[in-house]
């Protein structure tokens, strides 16, 4: 029975011009938005290739200088773009695309294209994720509000149910047929942003398409509740426009703010001046810069059995140096611990609001899946971070080898500057490991059918 | 077949059925005639199971209703006074498709065999039922009660509106229903249409059934007389 509803439904829409056109104009868009986006990514893929070249050769031309002066010559690594990126940006935009590699300092990421953009972008990107999480469920409340309630107004509900029709059968079979009308546009969006995005993307387009069909599918189950509960299709229509108003619009912005004022984030002034001053006075403020120079001076003059620094068989400055890093370290550590436990906190409060909005759950899941979520950007940060202590203790071993001199009046050369490799990290892919979004939409795509259900058992034939 | 038992249903305050005792053998055309608001639409409403009896019971075929909703209605064949269809559908695909939701899949020949015994013209066949007459949706309405082989037939004025042609036409393919073995129990106002069609009649008056007989008891315009005399006195009764 359900099978022969689905057939019906299917070829209702199919003789409905009115839904034809909408797919067809949404298929369109999706299109477009796949070609601009992968366009937009190859070219910043490009970009960002071309800028660490010429950032290598500063790097390799910086000519002599004292290693300590290298470490603070610097220079940018970039973020590579995940090949599915052209389907979902993320938070990409917003966090920044590039970090400056210096001594004695964890730069946050900088150049984000979302201060570039204008100000009408901040309504939304024109990806392929925004249309299918916005325009999406507009689409299954076309093919649905009506479904019951405009069965009940025209009068066939009476014939349908006089049959032996099972209400649920009905609401069943309006669904499937309803996800199997908006199946192409996830098909074509995913299989076009796979085939642009290359091989590595593939094994994340099929839980792309299970998560966006859960999403799309709460709504059609929510639109049908609403339908079978309405007297008229004028009713339903209302009920479910506030429904996606409330889902797709509001809550996810409320959401938001409510994470953003539970778990509230310093600004970058104040954290980095609580940093500057965790480093000079101790992290616990008991042990003062001058004094943990002090201390290491006559550590390193006791293991030597040495009076003076002049004496001893490595250059001091050196070890103070790296020693200074690596305090600084540990304060970064710990702040940008917490800076990313607030963010995390956060992502748990929204993720929990998600019972008002599947679209809180489909968000943090569509971005890991595409590689653009804050944990990708974590890890490029922790990556870069990892290269950059590299490159500051191999510098500064460099300086504690050459006792004798002055200090800072010894130079290095290129030999040096070619030993330290640049960061590479081609390998952009995602390697989602928080999937809760995937769980929490399948709950609520479940809730979603059992409402539906529930409001088809209360069935009123007659408006 | 069709049987009511004290079969009640109250909105409210407002009794719109009061203990209803009756019933429609294999065969039997049972026309329920009575004024708007006596209560003919709940009993068909209540033997369908589209309303829950407030008291009493509903049978068809030997099965409550209320305790076996979608098995009494595989034995029950419905037909409104107004039959909706899908407009975009044509009579066919319609018939098509309530047929085989009715557990009588039935296509190509069976279909067009089953629109002719109906009498809709063949020209109509594929065109879509949005530009039907009401006649023409009432004769797809009882193509799909055929399709379905229900051994009970509910008519819910199922001829008002219709031309007299139609009406007679209508009449008869229920009346060869009928020989069939089906119990046709049918609301109407047709006070003519009843004594042409009906086996017996029970004439309703504000959710009563004031009176009951067969056809034969009745000659002349004595149907007429009887309605009349009936509905003023429940009337009365009501007012008083």
């Amino acid at each position: 029975m359900i099978g022969r509803i689905v057939r019906h439904e299917l070829r209702s829409a199919w003789r409905d011009g009115r839904i034809l056109t909408v797919v067809v104009l949404t298929l369109g868009l999706l299109a477009v938005a796949v070609i601009v986006g992968a366009t937009n990514v190859r070219a910043l893929q490009a970009q960002r290739e071309e800028a660490a070249a010429l950032e290598r050769a500063n790097w390799l031309e910086q000519g002599p200088k004292n290693p300590h002066g290298a470490a603070h010559f610097g220079q940018y690594a970039f973020k590579p773009i995940s090949g599915l990126a052209l389907f979902d940006r993320g938070v990409d935009r917003y966090l920044g695309s590039a970090v400056w590699l210096e001594a004695h300092r964890q730069n946050t990421l900088v150049h984000r294209p979302a201060d570039d953009a204008p100000a009408v972008q901040r309504f939304g990107d024109l990806t392929a994720a925004n249309i299918l999480q916005v325009i999406g469920p507009l689409l299954a409340l076309l093919l649905t509000f009506a479904a019951i309630a405009g069965e009940r107004e025209r009068g066939t509900l009476r014939l349908l149910v006089s049959q032996g029709v099972r209400p649920q059968a009905l609401v069943l079979g309006k669904l499937a047929a309803a996800m199997l009308v908006l199946a192409p546009l996830l098909l074509v969006a995913l299989l076009s942003a796979a085939a642009l995005a290359g091989a590595n993307g593939l094994p994340y387009v099929g839980l792309l398409a299970l998560g966006y069909g859960l999403y799309l599918g709460c709504f059609a189950a929510l639109n049908l509740a609403i339908s079978a509960r309405a007297r008229t299709s004028s009713a339903a229509l209302v009920g479910s426009l506030a429904l996606w108003v409330a889902a797709v619009v509001a809550v996810p912005r409320i959401a938001s703010d409510i994470a953003a004022w539970a778990c509230p984030t310093p600004s970058e002034h104040d954290f980095f001046a609580q940093v500057a001053r965790d480093i000079k006075q101790g992290i616990n403020g008991h042990d003062p810069k001058d004094s943990r120079t002090e201390a290491l001076k006559a550590e390193l003059l006791a293991r030597y059995d040495v009076k003076t620094v002049e004496q001893l068989p490595v250059n001091f400055a050196g070890v103070a140096l790296q020693a200074g890093e690596e305090y600084g370290d540990r304060v970064y550590d710990r702040r940008y611990g917490e800076l990313y436990a607030i963010y995390r906190r956060q992502a748990d409060l929204r993720l929990a609001l998600a019972l008002l909005s599947p679209r809180l759950a489909l968000q943090p899941l569509s971005a890991a899946l595409c590689g653009t979520d804050l944990a990708a950007h974590r890890e490029f940060a922790a990556a870069a971070e990892e290269h950059r202590r590299a490159l500051v203790r191999r510098l500064n071993e460099d300086v504690t080898q050459h006792p004798g001199a002055s200090p800072f009046k010894y130079l290095a050369g290129p030999e040096l500057w070619r030993e330290l490799g640049e960061l590479r990290r081609d390998d952009a892919d995602p390697s989602p490991a928080d999937l809760r979004g995937l769980a929490i939409l399948a709950a609520l795509f479940l809730l979603a059918t059992s409402l539906a259900l529930a409001s088809a058992r209360r069935l009123h034939v007659d408006p | 077949m069709l049987r009511a038992e004290a079969l009640t249903k109250r909105y409210g305050e407002v009794e719109a059925l009061a203990g209803l005792e009756l019933e429609v053998r294999p065969g039997e055309v049972y026309c329920l005639l009575g004024p708007n608001g006596a209560g003919k639409s709940t009993t068909m409403n209540l033997f369908l199971g589209f309303a829950a009896p407030t008291a009493g019971r509903a049978w068809v075929c030997g099965l409550d209703v209320q305790h076996h909703l979608l098995e009494s209605k595989r034995h029950l064949a419905y037909i409104p006074e107004q039959v909706h269809l899908y407009p975009h559908l044509s009579g066919a695909e319609n018939l098509e498709y309530f047929a085989g939701l009715g557990g009588s899949a039935v296509s190509g020949p069976e279909v067009t065999a089953l629109l002719e015994r109906v009498g809709l013209p063949a020209a109509a066949h594929h065109r879509r039922s949005g530009e039907y007459s009401k006649g023409m949706r009432q004769k797809v309405g009882l193509a799909i009660a055929v399709a379905k082989r229900a051994r009970a037939l509910l008519l819910d004025e199922p001829t008002s509106g219709l031309d007299p042609r139609a009406s007679f036409e209508f009449s008869r393919l229920v009346r060869s229903m009928c020989d069939e073995g089906v119990a046709v129990l049918m609301a109407t106002h047709d006070l003519f249409r009843a004594r042409d069609l009906a086996s017996r009649i029970g004439i309703m008056s504000a959710g009563r059934l004031v009176w009951e007989g067969g056809s034969g008891d009745l000659a002349g315009d004595d149907l007429e007389r009887v309605y009349l005399e009936h509905v003023r006195r429940a009337a009365e009764e009501a007012a008083a």
